[in-house]
Parts: C-alpha cells; structure tokens; sequence
C-alpha cells in the first residue's frame, strides 16, 4: 500500500507549481474578486479569470499542442539537441538550446516541446542557422492536442472578435446615429486617445505594433484590441486584454471628472432636439454604405465590419428572426466563453509577470482619458458651428466605444445637471460611431504596420 | 541668412536629439491616422445625411394628400379633470396580473401632456427599474 501511495504521489503534480504561477493565482483571485463582487464587465473577466487559472496549473489535456512539426520561434542557429531521433517527448522537455541572431528579451533559447509523442525526425544538424517558421523536428502520437489548443485557433486564426461583432451588429441600434449623422465625428474624435497613446508608448520603448496595440485599448472596444493584438503584438495579447476589459468596466469613474473638466456647467445643460424617426430603408442602406464604405477604407478591418454590419442588417431587415436571436443570444454568449478562456490561456506567469505589463496598464487609463477628452472636445467644437440643434458636450464621452456603459455615463452626468434632461439615446449615435471609428483606425494599424 | 540659421540650428537639434526625428514621424503617422478615421466617419456622415434627405423627400412625394376630417367626439366623454373608466379597468388588471393579490388604488397621477418624449421615457425607465415589493 505504501509503494502505491508513493508511486501516486509521483502521478501528482504538486512539485511542477512554480512561484510564477502563485503569483497568477493572486492575479487570479483580484479578476475573480472585481468580476464577482465589483461585477466588473463580469461577462468577460469571469472567464478570463478561469482561463488565466487553468493556464497557471500544471495541466494535462487541456492547452497541450497537437503533435506534428515543431516550428522555429525565430531566426538564429541551433547551438545543441538534448534530444535523439526516437525519444519520447512529454511536456515541458527540453528539446534543443537556440542562438536567437538578434537581441531580444523574449526570444528564450531553451525550446520546450507542447506537445507529447515519439520523436520521429530531426531536420536541422547542430550549428546550422534556421529560420522563424521553419521545421526543426517531428513529434508524432495518436492523441490529439488538448481542448484549448483547439479553442485558442479562434484568436490565432481572428474567427472570435468578428463572431462576438456579428452579435454585436444584431444588437445595436444605429437608429440614433443615423438621426443626427453628425454625432459620426464625435465617434472619430474619441480616436485621439488611440493616437496619443501609440506616441506614449513608442516613447516608452514599445515597437510600433505594440504601441499601436496598446492605443486600440483606449477605442474601448474589446474585441477589437483583441484583432489587433493578435496581428501586430500578439506576445502582449493577455495584458491588452486584460487592461480593455477592465478599463471598459471602469467607464463611469474615469470618465465623469474629466467631462466636468471639460465643460461648463451651461454646456452641461444644453437640451438636444428629439431625434426624428428613422425608416427601416434608411436602417438596410445605412449597413450596406458603412460596409461599402469602410471596407473600402480599411480592408485590413473587412472582417469585423462585414460581420458587424451583418449582423446589423440581419436585425434591421425585419424577416430573419430566428438569425437575429441566434446572434443575439447564442452565438455571442458562445463565443464570449470561449474567447474569454483563451485570453485568459495565454494569462502565463511568463507572459503576464514583466514590467511590460504594467506599462500596459498604466498606458491603457491614459488612453481612455484622451479619448474621452477627444469626443467632449470635438462636440465643443461642432457647437462654434451649429446654432439651433447644439450638441451638449457631454455626449461626446461616449465616443469611445464601450456600449452602452459610455452612453449611461453621459446620461448620468447630465441629469446631475438636469434632471429633466435625458442624454441616453443622443449619446448612442458617438457611441456606436465610436465603434466604427475604432474598427477604422485599427484597420489603419493593421494595413500599414504590416500584420499580415 | 536667417532661414540658413534657422535650418542649421534644427539640424544641431535633431543631432543632439535622434529620438525626435522618430517621435516627429511617429505624430505625423498619427496625425494622418486620424485624419483617415474622421475622413472616413466625416463622409459617412454626409452620405447619410443626403441618403436620409432623399428618402424623406421621396416618401413625401409618396404620401397623399392628407384629406381633412371632421373631429370625432368620443359616445361618452369624459368631463374635464375625471379619467377614462376604460384606462381605470386597464390599470386595474395590470396591477392584478402584476401583483396577484387584493389591492386598492388610491390614486391614479396623469402625466402632463405637454411633458417631452424624452422626459416621459426617463420616467418609464425609472419606474422599470423598482423593484415590486
């Protein structure tokens, strides 16, 4: 009995948990904490949280790669093989120590095997320079990759964030907007936020994919950061994620004070003119123009704009009921777990536990202080033109994406000045706008930095 | 001679200081980044509104002529002040579906006229979010 309880206590894997992945578990249990009893956007942190928890323990089954090719991280040269052509391969085994040819801190030279099998081929000799991408050896195995392997596909491969836009698009209302079309500008405003903290960043040594990654936070569009970090820095996928999200939930406590800043208390009480009734016609050729045309713009961003738009048609044209309550319900809250979990997959002790991280955050509630500051200050300005239907500044906080949290806040801040006054549906038309122009200027991003 | 002073004194800047050449490309990249995103929202704009002028001008020619009618008098109507017993049998079945119980209505408050759309979703959003207790 004794040599069984031994020969188990080996099958455990308490002796692979790490100080890293304690120091996760603490992270782990702030998510936990915010999403459940603050109730920060706990639709998303929740499973992110679980995630971030399953990819700090020692498991087995769940985030394990299919066997196949093991592909070079980078470009350099093979110093030494620890392994030899017919080896088992396990998880976590060292294979082969790598010469990265250029510096950089997270080029590690250790390769690790993700995946378990029978070592069949070694196609580099030692010494011999390789190339990213290229094949250094062969793993073979009947078993198939672990659950999340698979599931991570829908980030690496950009299927979540345009799916999670297809539910977005049936359950947004662009009614608003295509009322009073000029609330547009305010959405692209709420953008300068994304510009400024690119320049942030690029000061404080990020690469301009990173920068530019790092600015998607302050669109407030999660979904969107996700597209974007994933095509340009996808090493700072979680920490970006991470920062939109909870940055999104934040909303209505970094944005109040910096619109009372901004704008006087007679602004605070301008009354907008009721928003006239807007055709189903209007609503179908509204969808088809902003697909057509942003598609054009931007084709880096085609795929979150066809689905958004979509989605939008599917909920405007009135005959597709059961498509817009699928949308709706079903696939949204579908592909919400499974893009959470895999954001929170890639929450590991090495990739979440550096200085970077904290940079993130601390550039992300920048971000979100600019672009709220950008819409407020776009909509004083329209108002030097306008003379009879003046804008009330407050709603162009809600530039920023974060649907409908923004368009609350400016609704919020101006009964506090006017009880009699209600912002909601204005501040909906910068509020979608913003989604667009976040779409827009990620796009930008994509298709100049070369993400591709 | 002052511009070539001017120019030589840039160049002694943008010596001393290399990272400012890549913080200026950098601002004129972001600069033209957003000049895309309102370019591209700002013709959004003006492609919907003209599209939305066209459709209302359409559909105005559309729409006949209203003819004028006479105003009808309801059979029985209302003096002045007093409700409808029809809207008091509405709201009595609606707080019996509502609460299941015996009830009493005390009073019942018109909301004035004159009050905006906007005003009266306020209030309707407001009330939604009690609780019945």
């Amino acid at each position: 009995m004794y040599d069984n309880l031994v020969n188990f206590l080996h099958l455990t894997a308490f002796t692979l948990v790490t100080w890293k992945m304690l120091v996760m578990w603490v992270v782990v249990l702030v998510l936990f904490y915010l999403a459940v009893f603050k109730e920060f956007e706990p639709l998303l942190l929740v499973p992110i949280a679980f995630g971030a928890l399953i990819a700090n323990l020692p498991t087995q089954g769940v985030v394990n790669q299919a066997p196949g090719p093991v592909l070079a991280p980078f470009d350099g040269t093979v110093v030494a093989w620890h392994v030899r052509v017919g080896d088992e391969v396990t998880e976590g085994m060292k294979l082969a120590t790598l010469a990265p040819s250029r510096s950089n801190s997270r080029d590690h030279p250790v390769l690790v095997a993700t995946s378990h099998g029978k070592l069949i081929a070694i196609s580099v000799t030692e010494g011999a320079s390789v190339l990213e991408g290229q094949t250094l050896l062969q793993i073979f195995s009947n078993e198939p990759g672990g659950l999340y392997y698979y599931l991570s596909k829908g980030i690496q491969w950009e299927l979540f964030p345009p799916l999670i836009f297809l539910g977005v698009g049936a359950l947004t209302d662009f009614g608003p907007l295509i009322a009073r079309p000029i609330t547009l500008l305010l959405g692209g405003a709420a953008q300068l936020g994304v510009a400024m903290t690119f320049l942030g960043a690029a000061l404080l040594g990020f690469n301009h994919g990173e920068a530019a990654s790092i600015g998607i936070i302050g669109g407030a569009d999660g979904p969107t950061a996700i597209f974007t970090a994933n095509k340009l820095a996808p090493h700072l996928l979680s920490a970006i994620a991470v920062a939109a999200y909870s940055y999104m939930s934040l909303v209505p406590l970094i944005q109040p004070p910096i619109m009372r800043l901004l704008t006087t208390r007679k602004e605070r009480l301008i009354r907008m003119k009721s928003l006239r009734p807007v055709s189903k016609l209007e609503r179908l050729l509204f969808a088809v123009v902003v697909a057509i045309v942003c598609i054009l713009l931007v084709p880096a961003a085609s795929a979150l704009i066809a689905m958004l738009m979509l989605g939008n048609f599917l909920r405007e044209c009135g005959v597709t009921d059961r498509l817009v309550k699928a949308s709706q319900n079903e696939i949204i809250n579908v592909i919400t777990i499974f893009l959470g979990t895999s954001v929170g997959m890639t929450m590991t002790g090495d990739a979440f536990l550096r200085a970077e991280t904290l940079k993130i955050i601390g550039l992300g509630v920048v971000a979100f202080g600019i672009s709220t500051a950008g819409g407020v200050l776009m909509a004083k300005f329209l108002n030097l033109f306008l003379r009879n239907d003046r804008i009330n500044p407050l709603i162009g906080s809600a530039g920023v994406s974060a649907v409908p949290m923004a368009a609350r806040v400016s609704h919020v801040e101006g009964q506090k000045a006017d009880s009699g006054n209600y912002l909601l549906m204005h501040a909906m038309g910068p509020n979608v706008a913003g989604v667009i122009g976040t779409a827009v200027i990620a796009g930008y991003y994509i298709a100049t930095l070369g993400g591709h | 001679m002052v511009v070539s002073i001017a120019l030589s004194d840039s160049a002694e800047i943008l010596a001393v200081l290399p990272g400012l050449t890549e913080f200026l490309d950098n601002l004129g990249y972001q600069a033209a980044g957003m000049l895309i995103v309102l370019g591209a929202l700002g013709g959004l704009w003006l492609a919907v509104s003209t599209l939305g002028r066209i459709l209302r001008f359409a559909s105005g020619l559309r729409a006949p002529a209203a003819v004028p009618t006479k105003p009808t008098l309801s059979a029985t109507p209302t003096p002045a002040g007093e409700l409808d017993p029809c809207i008091v049998a509405a709201i009595s079945a609606a707080i019996h579906v509502t609460l299941k119980q015996r009830f009493q209505i005390i009073s019942i408050q018109t909301e004035n006229p004159q009050t905006p759309p906007w005003s009266q979703e306020g209030r309707r959003e407001i009330y939604q979010s009690h609780r019945v207790r």
